[in-house]
Formats: C-alpha cells, sequence, structure tokens
C-alpha cells in the first residue's frame, strides 16, 4: 500500500441518480492505481445507500462518509 | 350445460378458484401460485391456457396469482383436464387460508434476512385451503420495509435481524450512523470517546441497515428471525395488525400459523376476520392463548408496531 494516500481526483455526483452515480465513481476508481484515494459527493436517499454498499462489494475502501448538508462526502480507497 | 349447472352452483365453482364474471356463463379462473413464484414452464402453460380458453390475456392479482379471464362455463371440462396436464391447479376463494404471498426475499434482494418466498412456499403447501370463519390471508416479507404488506395480512411476518460490532473491524466512517437517522430508528451514535458506533438497545428496530450498509463488514447479525402481525385487512374497512411477537424462526412461523388459525376457528364468528375476533375478545386474551409465554415481543412496540415505546416516555406519562 502506497503511503502517500493523496485525495487524487473529486467526483461531484449531487443530483446524479441510482446506478449511474455508481458507475461514475466505478470509472472514476479505475482510473486511480492501488492506494490512491478518491472523494465523491453523493445524495442522501437511495445514493447514500447503494454506492458504498458497492464500493464494498468491488473491494474498495470507503474511508470516510461526512454529511455536508443534503449531501454525503464519501472518503474511498481504491484496492 | 343445464346438468352442469346443476351439480356446481356458483358458491362451490367460487370455493374451486372459478369466479363468476358478470357475464352470463363466464368466469374468471384463478390459478393458484404460492409465494409469488411461478416456473416459467407453467407460466407458458397458463399463457397458452388464456389464449385457448379466455381472451389471450392474463391478470395478475394482488395475492399473486394469475387469472384467465373470460373463461366459458361449456369449456370446464377441458379446461380442468388441460389444466391438470400443465401441472396447474386453481386457487381458492372464500372462507379459508389463501394462497400464501411472499417477497424475493434475501434469496434476490440485498435487503432481505430471511427466505420469505421459501418459507412462503413450504406453509402454502401446508396450510392452503384450511377452512376458517372468514378469508385468511398470510403474507411472508423478507425484512422490515415489508414489501409485500405484512401488517395488512390476517397474519403476517417479516425479518429481522440483530447488529453486533466487531469492533476491530471498525473504521469508523460513521455510516452506519447515517443509514441509521435516515433508515433505521436513530438508535446509533459515534462516541467521541472510542470513535466507534454505540447502539442504543431500547431505539434499535432489528431492521439491519447497519449490517447492509457497513462497508468493513464490522456489523454482523447476531440473530435473526421473524417479526409477526396478526389481524391486518384492507377493503372497506381496514384494520392495522398487531404485533404479537419477534424473532420467532422459521419454523415457529409454521407453529403459529397452526396455532392462530386454531384459535380463530375456535373463536371467529363466522364471516369475521380475526382482527376484528380479536377486537371483540380483546388482544390480552389472544396473546395469553396463543403466544404464551414462548413468543413476546422485543419491545413494547407503539400501536403500529413500527417504533418501540421508549422507558423514558413511559416514565414520563
Ligand atoms: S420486504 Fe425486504 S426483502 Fe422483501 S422485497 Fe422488500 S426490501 Fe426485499
Ligand atoms: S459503517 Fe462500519 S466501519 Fe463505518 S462506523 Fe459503522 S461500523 Fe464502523
Ligand atoms: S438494526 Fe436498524 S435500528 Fe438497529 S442499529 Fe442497525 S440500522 Fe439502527
Amino acid at each position: 500500500m502506497s503511503n502517500e494516500k493523496t485525495v487524487v481526483s473529486l467526483l461531484d455526483l449531487r443530483g446524479v441518480c441510482c446506478p449511474m452515480n455508481w458507475v461514475k465513481t466505478k470509472l472514476a476508481l479505475e482510473d486511480l492505481e492501488s492506494g490512491q484515494q478518491l472523494e465523491v459527493i453523493i445524495d442522501d436517499g437511495e445514493p447514500i445507500r447503494n454506492v458504498p454498499r458497492s464500493v464494498k462489494e468491488e473491494g474498495h475502501k470507503l474511508l470516510k462518509v461526512s454529511p455536508i448538508g443534503e449531501h454525503f462526502r464519501l472518503l474511498i480507497e481504491r484496492n | 350445460m343445464s346438468d352442469l349447472l346443476a351439480k356446481l352452483d356458483a358458491r362451490t365453482l367460487k370455493a374451486g378458484g372459478l369466479i363468476k364474471q358478470r357475464e352470463k356463463d363466464i368466469f374468471v379462473a384463478r390459478i393458484r401460485v404460492a409465494a409469488g413464484n411461478i416456473d416459467a414452464d407453467k407460466m407458458i402453460k397458463a399463457a397458452e391456457l388464456a389464449k385457448k380458453y379466455g381472451r389471450g390475456f392474463c391478470h395478475f392479482t394482488f395475492q399473486q396469482s394469475i387469472e384467465i379471464p373470460w373463461v366459458k362455463l361449456e369449456d370446464f371440462d377441458s379446461f380442468r383436464r388441460d389444466l391438470d396436464a400443465a401441472g396447474l391447479s386453481l386457487a381458492n376463494c372464500g372462507p379459508k387460508v389463501r394462497a400464501i404471498t411472499a417477497c424475493s426475499g434475501c434469496t434476490i434482494n440485498p435487503y432481505g434476512v430471511v427466505d420469505a418466498a421459501g418459507l412462503a412456499a413450504k406453509a402454502d403447501e401446508r396450510f392452503f385451503g384450511v377452512e376458517t370463519p372468514h378469508k385468511f390471508k398470510i403474507a411472508y416479507a423478507g425484512c422490515p420495509i415489508g414489501c409485500p404488506n405484512p401488517q395488512g395480512n390476517d397474519l403476517g411476518f417479516h425479518g429481522m435481524v440483530e447488529p453486533e460490532l466487531h469492533a476491530d473491524l471498525c473504521n469508523g466512517c460513521s455510516l452506519c450512523v447515517t443509514l441509521c437517522n435516515s433508515r433505521g430508528n436513530g438508535a446509533l451514535k459515534m462516541s467521541e470517546e472510542t470513535q466507534l458506533p454505540e447502539r442504543d438497545l431500547e431505539k434499535c428496530i432489528y431492521c439491519g441497515e447497519c449490517i447492509v450498509g457497513c462497508p468493513t463488514e464490522a456489523w454482523v447479525a447476531k440473530r435473526v428471525g421473524h417479526a409477526v402481525y396478526v389481524g391486518g385487512k384492507h377493503g372497506r374497512f381496514p384494520r392495522w395488525a398487531d404485533r404479537v411477537a419477534d424473532f420467532v424462526s422459521d419454523e415457529e412461523t409454521f407453529e403459529l400459523i397452526e396455532r392462530v388459525v386454531q384459535w380463530y376457528r375456535e373463536h371467529g364468528k363466522r364471516g369475521e376476520r380475526i382482527g376484528y375476533t380479536i377486537d371483540r375478545l380483546g388482544l390480552e386474551k389472544f396473546r395469553r392463548e396463543v403466544c404464551g409465554d414462548r413468543f413476546t415481543t422485543a419491545h413494547t412496540w407503539n400501536a403500529r408496531g413500527d417504533r418501540p415505546v421508549l422507558e423514558s416516555e413511559v416514565a414520563r406519562e
């Protein structure tokens, strides 16, 4: 695992519905190298329920979930 | 044809899953489907029957059965033969245990915690058609989301799960707290001290959102079972079911069906749904005689059975 776990990119997925938000997250993660991190912003409701689960199912690490207003910021580490 | 009519009055016909339409000598054939699942080949056969005997369409009932409208009385004999040959049978109507319904449960849907469809199919084999004072509907739901409406059935079940935290796996992301706030009952809080989620036992509704959502599998299922609701119905005078037991095992759901149906047969008046029998005789009597000490609830639930009544609220009153 890399020591410099810098956040490489930020994806704003506010207003993007399931499952497109996950597809976009997945594509962004594929551009990263193992151990690098991605930040995404998603909506409350279905997205906060589904996107993290998909992150987990594909073996990535969800490091942090922080609420920002009616949205959530996810910090994801690529596997 | 008049011979036939003499032998089969409309009521007998109805008990057998053939329902008279407005039109003279025309019937709807209701095909029995348990747990909302039907073998694809049988489904094709049902469609073929609809083309041969009906008007080329099928109707899905709210009880998950398949109906073929526009079957002619004069065709009954051959219709029944074809039905038998296809391995299909007629559903029922009238004062009986109806085809037991279910969602696809945990076998397909990620939120399911029990095998709703599998259990409903087994229960259907055992209890379908048992005579009761009025119709008796049973539904199995995979989780508390309750898609097949357990609270609107005479007897309803939904899966429930008690979570347990494996602290060593938790990365402190707090997602479970978010999910519990929006989907559960706000039973989780991040502890400032340990940076771990803490569960308020009094508030937990056993929905399992935390388990499904946790990215590190730190939340695991400690126990799984079924919540039990009795006396629900819709119709002109809807009645919301009473929550009478929690964490009942798969096998115990069958035992409960038997006990509830037995009690209903003994106490229900003809034409009275079980919810009204309970209203007439009192829920306490029902609990005592059917649930006893063995089947209890995990909380004192509110009247709707969806949120626990908190000790602090009781104390205030
Ligand atoms: S009740 Fe639960 S398990 Fe069943 S379909 Fe609905 S969400 Fe899925
Ligand atoms: S979701 Fe899982 S990893 Fe995140 S805080 Fe809750 S238990 Fe810990
Ligand atoms: S089971 Fe549901 S109510 Fe209980 S802690 Fe988990 S999310 Fe909250």
